[in-house]
């Protein structure tokens, strides 16, 4: 197979990089930065990533370990689902929407969770790939999703029962 | 599409427990954002499906600065340049090895000598010339009291020489 040039990856490749580091970091202004920073660190190794049998889990590990470089360096704040802060219509009417109050259930869970649930519900990626983006075994993965679906669906039934 | 809520209630049962294949999902998420009946305990699973759609249209809005490609010579090109310097290379060392073999071989079969005017390689040659030489000194010069027999010394000094051109034509033949 030709090896196709690194920009063509990455290109095709940024949004998913966006929404992922957007899941992890719950901010859209650090996801967008995660995507620039992780084009900058990885045009350098440009050539051994091209090579690579599967460039695209390559670029996605690689992201979320940035994700979680920038997570670590940051000052303790209450996340916020970048769905949320992405709506310009205001938090209170967000509120009353069911949808957002799932993409905050989502953002509250702890990451490895969240990042299993955003790689498979979301990118529709197989267990292997999420496997190898989060560098553990398929069976951790399947426990991740297994929790974190589990926890949102848990989240959902009480607030449909009972109200925010 | 119509669908079977027994069936759509089992996958969710399986998707919460992280058993659903990517197709098994796709037919809930197919399910949850099409149906206009869905039971109100599944209801909640609503919520969840359509998020997922919902993060999927999320897109940066800062536009990626990218740095400029190389372009990258043609395959073919950089195989034949491969194969051209590995083909000089191998050429390199096998001259190096040659005139390495080339050297030892001239220095060695070069031992010659000089005896009485003639150029000399063949020790047996030699040692003839130089017992020539020696006897025509021999008679040339008078014989002074107690001196050494030059037919002696002549004697001894060409089985020396004698032997170190034998010890050359041993090594040279090494």
């Amino acid at each position: 197979m030709a090896q196709r040039d690194f920009n063509d990856i990455y290109i095709e490749l940024q949004e998913r990089i966006y929404r992922l580091a957007a899941g992890i970091t719950g901010s859209r202004e650090d996801a967008e930065d995660v995507v620039q920073d992780l084009y900058e660190r990885l045009w350098r190794r440009r050539i051994f990533i091209t090579a690579q049998r599967n460039p695209n889990g390559y670029i996605l590990t690689a992201a979320r370990n940035l994700c979680l470089d920038r997570l670590r360096g940051r000052k303790p704040t209450t996340e916020v689902s970048p769905l949320m802060a992405s709506e310009s219509s205001g938090r209170e009417e967000e509120e009353k929407d069911m949808g957002s109050i799932a993409a905050r259930l989502i953002a509250e869970l702890p990451e490895k969770q969240r990042t299993a649930m955003h790689l498979r519900d979301v990118e529709c990626m197989e267990i292997e790939e999420i496997a190898q983006v989060m560098q553990v075994q398929e069976t951790a993965v399947r426990m991740s999703l297994s929790r974190a679906r589990t926890t949102v669906k848990e989240q959902l039934v009480k607030i449909m029962n009972h109200g925010i | 599409m119509e669908y079977n809520v027994e069936n759509i209630r089992q996958l969710a049962e399986k998707y919460f427990r992280g058993e659903t294949t990517l197709s098994e999902e796709a037919v809930l998420r197919e399910y949850f954002n099409n149906s206009n009946e869905v039971p109100a305990d599944l209801q909640a699973y609503s919520l969840l499906f359509g998020q997922s759609a919902k993060a999927l249209a999320g897109r940066p809005r800062r536009e990626l600065i990218l740095h400029a490609e190389t372009p990258r010579k043609p395959l073919q090109r950089r195989r034949l340049v491969a194969a051209i310097s590995g083909l000089a290379a191998a050429a390199a060392v096998m001259t190096a090895v040659f005139m390495t073999i080339d050297l030892t071989k001239s220095q060695r079969s070069d031992i010659v000598c000089y005896v009485n005017g003639h150029l000399v390689t063949d020790p047996q040659a030699a040692l003839e010339y130089t017992q020539e030489a020696l006897e025509i000194i021999n008679a040339k010069l008078q014989k002074p009291a107690g001196y050494i027999s030059p037919k002696t010394e002549s004697t001894a000094t060409m089985s020396r020489v004698g032997d170190m051109l034998n010890a050359l034509t041993e090594e040279n033949a090494q």
